[in-house]
């Protein structure tokens, strides 16, 4: 068998498809996936001229979704996609990573990779079925919420599809708007679905026909069934699989590194354990291929929430009810919202209104921790953009309405708000990867958590190369971890498979590089060692910093919040940590050493070569 | 002495509940107090021996040679981070 990823150009303006395969070379250079997706970004954004120049809301942001490698396979755990554009959050690179069911109907109906391009002249969606894809007008589903757009779709189309779609929110094309699939899973970072809204798509449809072909289907079958096995072995496996990430709440509160009240706190009530919020659970869910299922159906008419809604939801507002934040949880999903983002900025918000930097006349009425009843009005008014919430539907470049002083307390980096409820001036190397995440504060990147543990140093050495500190809250050797997080998370992305059952990402154990390997082959018939599996997560991250320096970004952008440099943590066991800045830029040096980058953070020119050799292949013709 | 203990998830299904009160020796330290919990929780020793515990005396983070005193609160919570 002859892998190939079938790749289709839409151009919403013109109405024209085509219908296409992505060259070999870049194939075997960035697998499928988040890989492939800055591929062809960096490809579209050079061709504009000045990358700068793009608006990303504009016609000429290409909005690309691609299945990873894997996905629809029985890899475990292989159902994950990105959707990448220049962000209209950040500014820079966007790209979020989705799990459920829609990448693998996508590639079931006969399609790898979308890239979207133009804006339709009146709502439509994609109809995606048996390799070939409709435009259709979308008249009534525009303003529809996220639920009712999918049943409303699965009902026209019958009950194999699977949408992915945009709330009101991404219809308004505010900045942290989400493309959404199921109740739940979100592409959520970087306001995707603002992008969406821009090109006037509503949805994406897809009615998977047809099994993935695959180049070895009893090896495939076989090595699917050894790694569940040790899998479901794994304690941390069956811990997401019983409650879900909500688990992780209790760790990070009992530390006092739980984001409260912006940051201004570190610890906050235990009514967002797990436990309580495991009164609330109907059933757990999975995605497609899924051997963890760590989705909660909850009692409130949603799914979730995540450890990190419930933090940035919870005790980064000051929500202390279980059932208030679950609530709060559907709310943003079914208008189609990043938690994550829309948790932070509204406690930015409310913090600015505490110290009295905004007062009533810009937000049009007190806004108190705690408020339930007003947090779940603004969210709507950000979703619907009315009154204060237009203001706060621009994210982070919300900061524009409001007095200087305002961006010292914004927890964000490059332009997008952190996404996890970690408060990371105790964990240095969590700190250390926020500030150089590609995408901005993001903790999926690269979180390198086997900091937490305590591992010996022959294990250590085992993972990351050489010996190194194992002092979580120290400066050393942090450029080391990160960089290693970094590579492997990016062939996870590439492939399409969970962060869940990655090496690193909860465990030192679970899939690394040599697993990854074997599922390669046998799924694709390509021949990958660990190491060069390894060069490509390397070439992925080098070519997500040459995007981000074409747009503008420098090492002065790989920073973090002014509150985790100058301000101690208040409480608990983190008691007076903070990120020492002299520090931080060792830390940073040693990081782009790791990288191979010179000391401002640049890419070495033999590799800017490599890489624009690789993406030219898409200048050829029928080779886009 | 007797001093309380909170497990977090998981241990405190193993253990059946979240909450222990166990009697120990005067100058008990921490590692004394693991290995009672095994003796007395043998569900829970499988699980404390797959996951060190990350412990916590009241709010601050204990070793394994932190000596406990009268009344105090321990908290065991499994070491886990990432989501």
């Amino acid at each position: 068998m002859d892998f190939q990823v079938r790749t289709a150009i839409v151009n919403l303006t013109t109405s024209e498809v085509e219908f296409t395969h992505t060259p070999d070379v870049l194939v075997r250079a960035y697998l499928g996936g988040r890989g492939l997706n800055m591929a062809y970004l960096r490809h579209y954004l050079c061709r504009a001229g000045d990358p700068r120049a793009v608006d990303p809301l504009g016609p000429d942001n290409p909005l690309i979704i691609g299945a990873g490698m894997l996905t629809g396979t029985i890899a475990p755990n292989a159902a994950r996609f990105n959707i990448s554009a220049r962000s209209p959050e950040s500014g820079i690179l966007g790209d979020s990573n989705c799990g459920g069911f829609f990448a693998a109907a996508m590639r079931k109906a006969g399609f790898d990779r979308l890239i979207i391009l133009g804006r339709a002249e009146r709502p439509s969606y994609l109809l995606l079925v048996d390799h070939t894809i409709h435009i259709v007008e979308a008249d009534g589903l525009w303003g529809m919420r996220v639920i009712e757009a999918q049943d409303q779709l699965k009902g026209l189309h019958g009950p194999g599809t699977v949408s992915a779609v945009i709330g009101p929110a991404g219809e308004r094309q505010v900045r942290m708007a989400a493309v959404m699939t199921g109740k739940k899973n979100a592409a959520g970072r970087g306001g995707m679905g603002a992008v969406m809204g821009s090109k006037n798509l509503k949805a994406v449809v897809a009615r998977g026909g047809e099994a993935i072909a695959v180049a070895q289907h009893d090896t495939l079958r076989a090595l699917r069934l050894k790694q569940q096995a040790e899998l479901k072995a794994s304690k941390v496996v069956q811990v997401l699989g019983r409650v879900g990430t909500p688990l992780l709440y209790e760790v990070s509160n009992r530390l006092g590194a739980i984001r409260t009240r912006n940051s201004q706190d570190n610890y906050f009530e235990d009514t967002l354990n797990a436990e309580e919020i495991e009164k609330y659970v109907d059933k757990m869910l999975a995605c497609t291929s899924c051997v963890v299922h760590c989705r909660h159906q909850n009692k409130l008419g949603g799914e979730g929430p995540e450890y990190s809604t419930i933090g940035l939801l919870g005790a980064n507002l000051g929500i202390a009810p279980t059932d208030q934040v679950i609530a709060l949880n559907n709310l943003v999903n079914d208008l189609g919202l990043d938690a994550s983002s829309t948790g932070t900025i509204l406690g930015w918000a409310m913090e600015l209104y505490q110290r009295e930097i905004i007062d009533n006349a810009v937000t049009g009425g007190p806004l108190v921790w705690g408020d339930y009843e007003r947090v779940r009005n603004l969210i709507e008014d950000i979703a619907y953009r009315h009154g204060f919430g237009n203001v706060l539907a621009e994210s982070t470049q919300a900061a524009r309405y409001f007095p200087d002083t305002a961006k010292d307390y914004l927890i964000a980096v490059k332009g997008l708000p952190q996404s996890d409820p970690h408060d990371v001036r105790y964990l240095k190397g969590f700190a250390l990867g926020i500030a150089v995440a590609s995408r901005g504060a993001d903790h999926l990147r690269n979180r390198p958590t086997l900091e937490v543990f305590k591992l010996p140093d022959e294990v250590r050495v085992s993972i990351y190369g050489r010996a190194n500190d194992p002092d979580p809250t120290g400066y050393k050797d942090k450029g080391l971890i990160v960089a290693w997080s970094d590579d492997i998370y990016a062939v996870t992305d590439c492939l399409g498979l969970c962060k869940f059952v990655t090496q690193g990402f909860n465990s030192p154990h679970l899939l690394g590089y040599e697993h990854m390997s074997d599922l390669i082959a046998a799924a694709t018939g390509l021949e990958y060692t660990p190491e060069s599996l390894r060069e490509v997560g390397r070439r992925v991250i080098d070519t997500e910093r040459l995007i981000n320096a074409s747009l503008g970004l420098s090492r002065a952008d790989d920073t973090l919040p002014k509150r985790y440099f100058d301000e101690p943590m208040p409480a608990r066991n983190t008691k007076g940590h903070h990120v020492d800045r002299v520090q931080f830029q060792m830390m940073l040096d040693d990081y782009y050493a790791e990288r191979g980058w010179d000391a401002d953070g640049r890419v070495c020119a033999e590799r800017v070569d490599e890489i624009d050799a690789v993406v030219a292949m898409l200048d050829a013709p029928n080779s886009r | 002495m007797q001093i309380q203990i909170q497990l977090s998830e998981p241990y405190w299904r193993a253990a059946g509940k979240r909450n222990l009160e166990l009697d120990i020796e005067e100058g008990a330290r921490l590692a004394d107090v693991l290995d009672a919990l095994r003796r007395g929780w043998p569900a829970l020793s499988h699980d404390l021996d797959e996951a060190s515990p990350v412990c916590f005396v009241e709010e601050i983070q204990a070793q394994t040679d932190t000596i406990l005193s009268d009344g105090c609160q321990l908290h065991l919570v499994w070491p886990v981070a990432g989501g």
